[in-house]
């Protein structure tokens, strides 16, 4: 079981005292690579991850993002099928966080990563599902697309139109699946913006256009509200 | 086996890539053969006998500088995670860092073999009584590493580590001196000699290889290294 997950736990422990490839060699040794193929794997890893120019490095020298790249290759040394990481980016400056995620979406392509954050753009942007853990049970399990659309904001769509206010929000009120019409403040004269929620995962933005097209009302802009994962995160967790 | 010896290759790769070893060697052989040379001077017999009654408290600072680290510095970097969820028994860990730490304090007493050397050049010690008292030492120096190892294991900081494992060397030295033995009751005498290191020892020293000092170390090594697999494996999740 253990020999087919690759494991980096977080905040990236690695061997101070060794260099890049003694810490490469160490971890093949104890996952029984067999000597002609031992080189092969290292080479392996320090091209996947990046460390051609650290091999004789010792580790205490590496920068945090470099230890993050021996971490990954260390749990990478023996193919592993599924890769298990606590969260990886936490440290990083935003060119090494990019460089890392790239890396796992790379790596991801033919293996299963585990991966656990509190970084939500993080989920989004390596992430093909997610699973939100509250005190021990899970609370909520889909894809990330998925999850967004629980959020209320997945519901709601903002207008801006030029005509009768009092008209408008009667017509609106006409089409099936609005649930409730807002006044949003707006500075230029006769033009007007509406906040409209809708009932769950309906697009109503056709019916509203074709509604305010027919009395002669011309929308200026419309758009639905983007949902983040962090409102969900936090719907789903505060209870 | 295997992961024994890579365990091994990488705790002496760890000392010798830092400065421990090589500072631990050169004040180690200084300090030793200086405790030598004053009585060999003094003396000018052809033997070893004030080196080796000296060593032991040599040992009691030297020792748990190359134990502190063993698991502290594990657990201070996390590694100690990661060693443990690799494919490997705990028992293999314990294995391989007593092992690489016995070679270590293996390599500084054959060091010490210049001393011997310089006294067949000039007389004609007793060989006998030099290797007994080298084999004694090691026995001695191999426990003493089982213990200060097991007292690393329940601290994340070496210096605690050290201190910790000083003190209890120091202890198990001064329950076998007499003058010790002479404010203890009656009925303990006998328990401390036994348990204190000094009186196992010294029957090395003057040539004797008696079995029951070497159940005594034997014994004393199982024991330690058995707490440091039982410690290991309670930090396993369940």
């Amino acid at each position: 079981m253990r020999k087919n997950i690759g494991y980096l736990p977080e905040n990236t422990p690695v061997y101070e005292d060794l260099n890049v490839i003694e810490s490469l060699e160490f971890f093949a040794q104890i996952h029984h690579i067999d000597t002609e193929k031992r080189d092969k794997a290292i080479k392996r890893v320090i091209e996947s991850c990046g460390l051609g120019e650290k091999l004789k490095n010792e580790v205490s020298e590496l920068s945090k993002g470099y230890k993050q790249r021996l971490g990954l290759a260390q749990a990478l040394i023996h193919n592993p099928d599924i890769l298990i990481l606590d969260e990886p980016t936490t440290g990083l400056d935003p060119n090494q966080i990019a460089e890392i995620r790239d890396l796992i979406k790379e790596i991801g392509k033919n293996k299963t990563i585990i991966l656990s954050t509190h970084i939500l753009s993080e989920v989004e942007a390596t992430c093909d599902r997610v699973i939100i853990i509250n005190r021990g049970k899970i609370v909520g399990q889909d894809t990330p697309e998925g999850l967004k659309l629980r959020s209320e904001a997945a519901n709601v769509v903002y207008i801006e139109f030029e005509g009768k206010l009092r008209e408008a929000e009667e017509i609106l009120r006409q089409i099936e699946g609005v649930k409730n019409l807002y006044k949003v403040d707006c500075d230029l004269p006769k033009v007007h913006r509406l906040r409209i929620e809708t009932e769950n995962d309906l697009d109503l933005r056709k019916e509203i256009n074709h509604a305010l097209q027919k009395n002669e009302m011309e929308l200026l802009e419309m758009r639905k509200e983007k949902a983040s994962l962090e409102e969900v995160f936090r719907q789903l967790t505060s209870n | 086996m295997r992961n024994i010896f890579a365990i091994i290759k990488k705790e002496l790769k760890i000392y010798f890539n830092s400065p421990i070893a090589y500072i631990f060697l050169v004040v180690f052989l200084l300090i030793s053969s200086m405790m030598f040379f004053m009585d060999f001077f003094l003396l000018g017999r052809a033997e070893m006998r004030y080196f080796f009654e000296w060593l032991p408290i040599i040992f009691i600072p030297f020792i748990p500088a190359v134990t502190m680290r063993l698991w502290a510095e594990e657990k201070k970097q996390g590694t100690i995670e990661l060693l443990l969820t690799l494919p490997i028994k705990d028992i293999e860990v314990v294995i391989g860092k007593y092992a690489a730490t016995s070679l270590f304090i293996l390599l500084s007493l054959v060091l010490t073999f210049s001393i011997p050397l310089i006294l067949g050049i000039l007389g004609n010690p007793d060989w006998g009584v030099i290797f007994t008292s080298y084999f004694g030492s090691f026995l001695l120096a191999i426990s003493l590493i089982a213990i200060g190892m097991t007292i690393s294991i329940f601290t994340s900081n070496q210096i605690i580590a050290w201190i910790l494992s000083t003190a209890v060397f120091f202890i198990l030295l001064l329950i076998g001196f007499p003058f010790f033995l002479n404010y203890t009751p009656e009925f303990l005498i006998n328990f401390f000699e036994n348990l204190g290191f000094m009186s196992h020892y010294r029957s090395f020293i003057i040539g004797v290889i008696d079995s029951s000092d070497i159940i005594y170390y034997l014994s004393l090594i199982s024991l330690f290294l058995l707490i440091n697999v039982i410690k290991l494996d309670s930090r396993r999740y369940r």
